[in-house]
């Protein structure tokens, strides 16, 4: 019964198209909830719109379906202008956050519902509800209720029922929020496999920060309903453009520091850093816990231990410094873990830190 | 979706097109009928049997019935109106409402009844005002029978009496009208007064204490025979009499409607209305048992007949009047129903 | 296959077919049938009043004719779609206006064709506000917003317009004068009754001085607090010399306000204690609430007034047979306070139970673990968490005992009530003015309650009930407590077999009180006046359940997935037909269709229109609760999925609250049979119903006959209701595997 799905993979590979906002915002009443956003999403490419709850990540996704419209500005899909536009008519389909598949209705009835909504032909759609279906890899549940599936085929039945609309870009609003932990890391990367192996245009609505890092080409910080930093995973983890951007991808030591010629100063601890374009001066010296060395002696930034915990893989403690509080993730001492109480100096490595503004 | 509902509508109006070309039936006549709907239903059968034109009719109580000519002052929808008591008749024709027309068996009809309403409206029956008598309950409470008004003022009556709110019933204010005609205005309201603490329920409709003494919720409630009669056949153990010292009585009427439509088939129905013939429909179809106003109608048997009791007078013209009867319900209003009891 | 991709958005020179259907038909219905009936009658028409035919010689016809086919035009022009949106406003809003004037100029009863032409333009309308961008919706949606919105004019706002005006415009003159004469009637309210040798006011204000010191004093012992006691002196005073003055006086004000009270107070009371005995009892009594709790919906109002008449009243079966009395104390507040407590404390059960199960059984737990007594928890934690529902529900009783009108009737012992005045004032006084100030008072009393009750104690309310109920074992009542509510529940279920039965038993004896050999006669006695009213009103109230539910399930939707101008305006103009009592609708439907080109009375299709617009509110409510219970993103998903909101609303929405719309539609079915306080005004013997036959039987006697056509109703009822659950219970048990689809 399984159909080659090359054909769907074709049109879909062909059909994929940017996505583009031009100085967009939304309010709602009083509350602004995306406030002047420029983006520009490649053709082809997975890019998430990250950040926490209220951000107006949901709602620049919403914007993009023709669920929510501007305020001010335009959003164009291809080469067209779809502001206007009602959701029906702009060729972008979306995997909703809960599904959204249609209790009353069969696996294969709620892939086929928006080509009966159209009226293709019925050999047309079962010609294509199955490509879809094999696309995703949901052999034989044609015939199942919603209900009677695990949670990551529901999310292969609304993934199928989007694509086989052969849309120009694919919406995700947290897919995976439904999911369990261990689920969630497979789906993401089926998703992501799919996608890559698609082209297709997708758009990825989370606030779940290691999602957003593992599955996407660029991410898009968001923050109280603006853009704080557009850039690859790596870009983001390595090189934040701003505080909140360490603060909510992984966790981030935001230390007091005061740049020199060719060195930083943190505390009392002064050690050799250079970064392009940074004045001297006051500035924040970001430094992920997994970068910090701990010693007994030796150079580097004196502190007490205040608590130490056994995590497995790491050692986790929390350090009393003049710079702080600093946290850091210790993978040398977990057999031997440091006493609370204990004096030791924090070492930090030159290819770790990275300087941001004073805070 | 749209594109259906618009092409259902669209068949919808063309099969609407089928009964548009009907138009208003010629030969038929529309009548506001006040009595008992089984009265109005027996004349709807029977008129056009007797002449060809159809019948129909809206049955009104008499009150409802005014409202509603007079709503339809500029343009009536009706021709007749038949029967219901006699002052709504009175006011519609001071109001211009209805006109008086002499109608062909006008001799024929009792000249007692026609003198009293003076032209204002033809008569179609009367019927005579008093009370409908519980006598298990009255034996029961070892109390005679009431003889005058006066006498439903004893206090060994106290919470046996029932009759109509004037206000709301033409009944009542006959019976207010009565007293007033009887003892004079200074004392009928004194007996009114210390008759409020024998009363149990002033109702709304002029029928209903007749009913209420058959249930036995009280032992006098004040009708007009005629409808004493109708619960007696029902199989109510109750008794009926009227007042010695003098009663009211009323006259039903039948006016024609100015300006009606169908201004002769009104006067046909009219003039048919009167007859005999049609008359003693009332008490052999209608459940009603008035004195037919047509002298040759033969009076049903258990009709109640004006010669059995000390009828009075009654000045239909003046306790008619608007002025007249709005000042003494409002008396009444005011000095007898808010009375503690 | 390959180029099988989808054309999406249509090309924006397109005709519009909405454009070009709607005017179509507007045109072929405004052209082809009758402008004008010629009397009362629906479907006799002024001859030569086709469209057709008025065109030579009614100016404002053929305008309003030539603005639908400009519509049409207008649909095929090559302009921007947005652009034929706006014109295509323009013109049929225009068309509107004219038919509206066309009809007022001609005074005449209107046609077919207005009515055709104008849902045209009305669609038009909507079709140009959603195509020019006004309104971020569908055609279909919009459209729907713009008939909603006109019939809720219509038959809600202007009748009720049509009574205010009714109340100041006497004889065509603007005046407060009616006010005067009533208020300064007896009828109405009088305090101080100059008959009486008492001084009401000096007792009235004693006793509010005497009630004021008390509280105070108590206020002072258990407060310790000088806010306190002057609150509560001051409160607890006033209250006082309202109730005392009341209590004193006398009048329609003072009887409806004080049986209200009465009524609230015990309904709410009881309501409370058997809501705790359904959720909390131990004893097998509890199943009978359910039954019992179903009663009065399928009962009509007052057929309990009916059956105390047999129990309570002189000849009373309770009274006379069984106790040997004579008394009539039953007949007047007593009783009717008794019936009235009967028919609405399951109403209050019903809100209360929800209360109670949404309760945290947790909190109890917690509260009893740090030591605190049975009743302490009760005081601290019980009753505050349920204050707002009890408040709701007293005032919502408090509502339906003010805008009572069958028991009043039946045994109000000959007294003035509001609700009965109005009805008095037009069929016995014949004074349409003073019905409506009558109306206008008792309206703005059960308004200002229901404000209350929405704006104050509702929203809190509603979380509690819509709340999930928690799964936790339901912790038991205290067992003497167990014991006595259960008591006090045995008293009124023998009460309420007793009223039933003496119902069923009057249908079957020769006279009540007086005969009570078995007879037949008075269920042969229904043929045939009584069977054909009943099947008269079983067919008009059919007619009219489904429209009252399917206008009330789209409001419910629109104004839940929909933000449009107006929206909240719609909401609450909808919802206020909920607190308008039965008979100033009545009245006012009376005064607004009874002439010039609105003339419906007398007819079938004003009984339905009474109907449909009486029930919606309930079917709004539901509506509203069965679409909060879809998740939302199922709509947007098939909109997404190129679906129009037609499609969705037939695709998606309808099979997930088919459940809600079956028993939506029985409950709106049921209460069209039961209803009596608007369509009284509105019946004829050619067009009558149930309710008022039964209430015409009362009136002339007939006893027998009465209580033989309750019980028809009241039977048929039951098995109506029975049938609507089962099959309920079966929709839900299929619906059953996409109700577990969430995780």
């Amino acid at each position: 019964m399984a159909v080659p799905a090359t054909q769907l993979k074709q049109v879909l590979h062909e059909e994929a198209s940017p996505v583009r906002f031009e100085r967009v915002t939304k309010r709602f009443g009083p509350v602004l909830a995306v406030d002047d956003v420029t983006l520009e999403v490649p053709a082809g490419n997975l890019v998430t719109l990250l950040g926490p709850s209220g951000c107006g990540k949901t709602t620049a996704l919403r914007m993009i379906a023709g669920l929510e419209w501007p305020t001010e500005g335009r959003v164009y899909i291809g080469n067209e202008d779809v502001t206007p536009l009602p959701a029906a008519n702009r060729s972008v389909t979306m995997v909703f956050q809960a599904y959204a598949l249609f209790p009353h209705l069969t696996v294969f009835e709620n892939i086929a519902y928006g080509l009966r909504v159209m009226r293709r032909p019925q050999a047309e759609i079962r010609q294509r509800v199955s490509e879809a279906m094999s696309l995703v890899g949901l052999p034989g549940l044609e015939q199942r209720a919603p209900a009677q599936l695990s949670g990551g085929q529901q999310q292969r039945v609304a993934l199928a029922r989007a694509l086989v609309m052969q849309p120009k870009v694919l919406l995700f609003d947290e897919p995976l929020s439904n999911l369990d932990a261990k689920l969630r890391k497979r789906v993401r990367a089926d998703i992501r496999m799919l996608q890559q192996d698609l082209g297709i245009t997708s758009i990825y609505v989370t606030h779940d920060q290691s999602e957003a890092l593992a599955i996407s080409d660029i991410v898009v910080v968001m923050n109280q309903g603006h853009i704080e930093q557009v850039g690859t995973p790596t870009d983001l983890y390595r090189r934040p453009a701003s505080r909140f951007v360490a603060d909510f991808i992984g966790e981030a030591n935001l230390l007091p520091a005061v740049v020199e010629d060719g060195a930083v100063q943190v505390g009392g601890h002064r050690f050799p850093y250079q970064q392009p374009g940074v004045a001297l001066g006051a500035a924040t010296l970001m430094v992920r816990p997994e970068s910090v060395r701990i010693a007994v002696g030796g150079e580097g930034l004196p502190g007490r231990v205040q608590t130490a915990f056994f995590m497995g893989t790491y050692a986790d403690y929390l350090i009393e410094t003049e710079a702080g509080e600093v946290s850091v993730a210790d993978s040398q001492s977990v057999d031997r873990l440091y006493a609370v109480g204990a004096s030791v100096r924090l070492q930090f490595s030159p290819s770790a830190v990275y300087l941001l503004p004073p805070g | 979706m749209m594109r259906y509902v618009a092409l259902a509508a669209l068949m919808l109006a063309l099969a609407g097109m089928g009964v548009a070309q009907a138009g208003p039936a010629a030969g038929r006549v529309i009548v506001l009928c006040s009595p008992a709907v089984e009265w109005c239903d027996a004349l709807k059968a029977a008129f056009p049997r007797a002449t060809g034109i159809t019948l129909d009719f809206v049955r009104m109580s008499s009150g409802e019935a005014l409202t509603r000519l007079r709503a339809e002052r500029a343009n009536p929808t009706f021709d007749a109106w038949f029967g219901g008591t006699g002052d709504p008749h009175l006011v519609a024709n001071e109001e211009g409402l209805t006109e008086f027309f002499r109608p062909r068996n006008w001799e024929e009809l009792r000249p007692e009844l026609r003198d009293a309403v003076a032209g204002k409206y033809i008569p179609l029956y009367a019927g005579v005002l008093g009370w409908a008598l519980n006598p298990r309950l009255l034996r029961e409470k070892n109390l005679p029978e009431p003889r005058t008004w006066k006498d439903l003022a004893d206090p060994r009556y106290r919470g046996l009496v029932a009759y109509p709110n004037p206000t709301t019933s033409g009944t009542g204010y006959t019976m207010l009208a009565t007293m007033v005609q009887v003892y004079g205005e200074r004392e009928a309201f004194e007996v009114l007064k210390r008759i409020h603490r024998n009363v149990t329920e002033y109702t709304r409709a002029g029928a209903a204490p007749g009913v209420l003494t058959g249930r036995g919720e009280t032992a006098i409630g004040i009708t007009f025979n005629h409808d004493s009669v109708v619960q007696i056949l029902r199989g109510f153990p109750i008794t009926y009499g009227s007042a010695r010292d003098g009663t009211g009585y009323e006259i039903g009427g039948i006016s024609l409607v100015k300006g009606a439509p169908n201004r002769a088939n009104g006067i046909a129905f009219i003039e048919w209305a009167l007859t005999p013939e049609a008359q003693r429909i009332a008490s052999e179809a209608g459940e009603s048992y008035q004195l037919p106003s047509n002298s040759k109608t033969p009076v049903p048997r258990v009709s109640p007949r004006f010669q059995d009791f000390n009828v009075i007078k009654y000045d239909f013209v003046r306790f008619g009047k608007a002025d007249v009867r709005d000042k003494l319900l409002d008396r009444w209003l005011k000095e007898v129903f808010p009375l503690p009891k | 296959m390959a180029s099988s991709t989808i054309a999406l958005a249509r090309p924006a020179h397109a005709p519009s077919t909405t454009l070009i259907a709607w005017s179509g038909l507007a045109l072929a219905g405004g052209l082809l049938l009758p402008w004008f009936r010629a009397g009362r009658e629906l479907a006799v028409f002024v001859p030569g009043a086709t469209g057709l035919e008025l065109l030579g010689s009614e100016r404002t016809v053929a305008a309003a004719l030539a603005c639908a086919l400009l519509c049409g035009i207008l649909g095929g022009l090559r302009l921007p779609l947005y652009r034929r949106g706006q014109m295509a406003l323009t013109t049929a809003a225009l068309g509107c206006v004219l038919v509206v004037l066309a009809l007022a100029r001609s005074g005449q009863p209107m046609g077919p064709a207005p009515v055709v032409l104008f849902l045209g333009f009305l669609s038009l309308v909507g079709a140009g506000l959603s195509l020019g961008g006004y309104l971020r919706a569908d055609a279909f949606i919009a459209a729907s917003i713009v008939w909603v919105a006109v019939f809720v004019v219509i038959f809600i706002l202007y009748p009720l317009w049509a009574v205010l005006q009714a109340s100041v415009f006497v004889k065509g003159r603007l005046t407060l004068e009616m006010f005067g004469v009533v208020f300064r009637s007896p009828n109405f309210l009088m305090v101080g009754n100059p008959l009486t040798p008492m001084d009401e006011m000096r007792v009235a204000s004693t006793l509010g001085a005497v009630v004021a010191v008390i509280a105070g004093l108590t206020a002072a012992v258990v407060a310790r607090r000088l806010r306190a006691v002057v609150v509560w002196a001051v409160g607890a005073g006033v209250a006082g010399v309202l109730v005392a003055a009341l209590y004193l006086g006398f009048g329609a004000v003072r009887n409806s306000v004080l049986l209200a009270m009465i009524v609230g107070g015990f309904s709410t009371g009881l309501g409370f204690l058997f809501a705790l005995l359904a959720e909390r009892s131990q004893l097998p009594t509890r199943r009978l609430l359910g039954p019992v709790s179903i009663l009065p919906i399928i009962t009509p109002p007052f057929v309990l007034g009916l059956a105390m008449v047999y129990l309570f009243g002189r000849q009373g079966f309770v009274t006379h047979s069984v106790l040997g009395l004579s008394t009539t104390a039953f007949s007047g507040l007593l009783g009717l306070s008794i019936a009235q407590i009967l028919a609405y404390t399951p109403i209050a059960f019903l809100l209360l139970q929800g209360v109670v199960r949404a309760m945290d059984v947790a909190l109890e737990e917690a509260s009893e673990t740090l030591g605190a007594s049975n009743w302490y928890t009760l005081r601290t934690v019980i009753w505050p968490l349920a204050r707002p529902g009890i408040a709701n529900a007293f005032l919502l009783t408090v509502i339906e005992s003010l805008a009572d009108f069958g028991n009043p009737v039946v045994i109000g012992g000959g007294k003035p009530y509001l609700a009965t005045e109005v009805f008095y004032a037009i069929v016995g006084r014949y004074n349409p003015n003073e019905a409506a100030v009558f109306g206008v008072v008792l309206l703005c009393m059960t308004l200002t309650i229901f404000l209350i009750q929405r704006y104050w104690v509702g929203e809190r309310f509603y979380v509690t009930v819509t709340g999930r109920p928690t799964h936790a074992t339901p912790r038991r009542l205290p067992p003497a407590l167990d014991y006595a509510v259960t008591g006090v529940f045995l008293v009124w279920v023998l009460l309420i077999v007793l009223l039933y039965g003496s119902i069923f038993v009057g249908s079957v004896t020769n006279l009540w009180g007086f005969d009570y050999t078995f007879t037949l006669k008075h269920l042969k006695g229904l043929s045939p006046t009584g069977w054909h009213v009943f099947r008269t009103t079983a067919s008009l109230s059919l007619i009219a359940a489904i429209p009252s539910t399917l206008l009330g399930f789209l409001i419910g939707y629109l104004v839940t997935r929909y933000s449009f101008p107006g929206r909240r305006a719609l909401e609450f103009s909808s919802m206020l037909s909920f607190a308008v009592p039965g008979t100033v609708m009545g009245i006012g439907y009376i005064l607004a269709f009874n002439q010039g080109t609105l003339l419906l009375t007398g007819t079938e299709l004003i009984i339905i229109m009474a109907f449909v617009f009486r029930n919606m509110p309930v079917a709004i409510r539901s509506g509203v609760a069965a679409i909060h219970q879809i998740d939302r993103s199922l709509e947007e998903c098939s909109t997404m999925l190129r679906a129009g909101s037609a499609t969705t609303l037939r695709r998606v929405v309808a099979p997930l609250v088919q459940a809600a719309l079956l028993s939506g539609l029985v409950f709106a079915f049921v209460r069209a049979m039961t209803a009596i306080s608007q369509v009284i005004f509105l019946v004829t013997p050619r067009v009558n119903l149930s309710t008022a036959l039964i209430l015409a039987y009362v009136e002339h006697g007939s006893m027998g006959r009465a209580a033989a056509l309750s019980s028809v109703l009241v039977v048929f009822m039951a098995v109506v209701i029975m049938a609507m659950y089962w099959s309920v219970t079966r929709l839900d048990a299929r619906a059953g595997r996409g109700a577990q689809a969430k995780p």
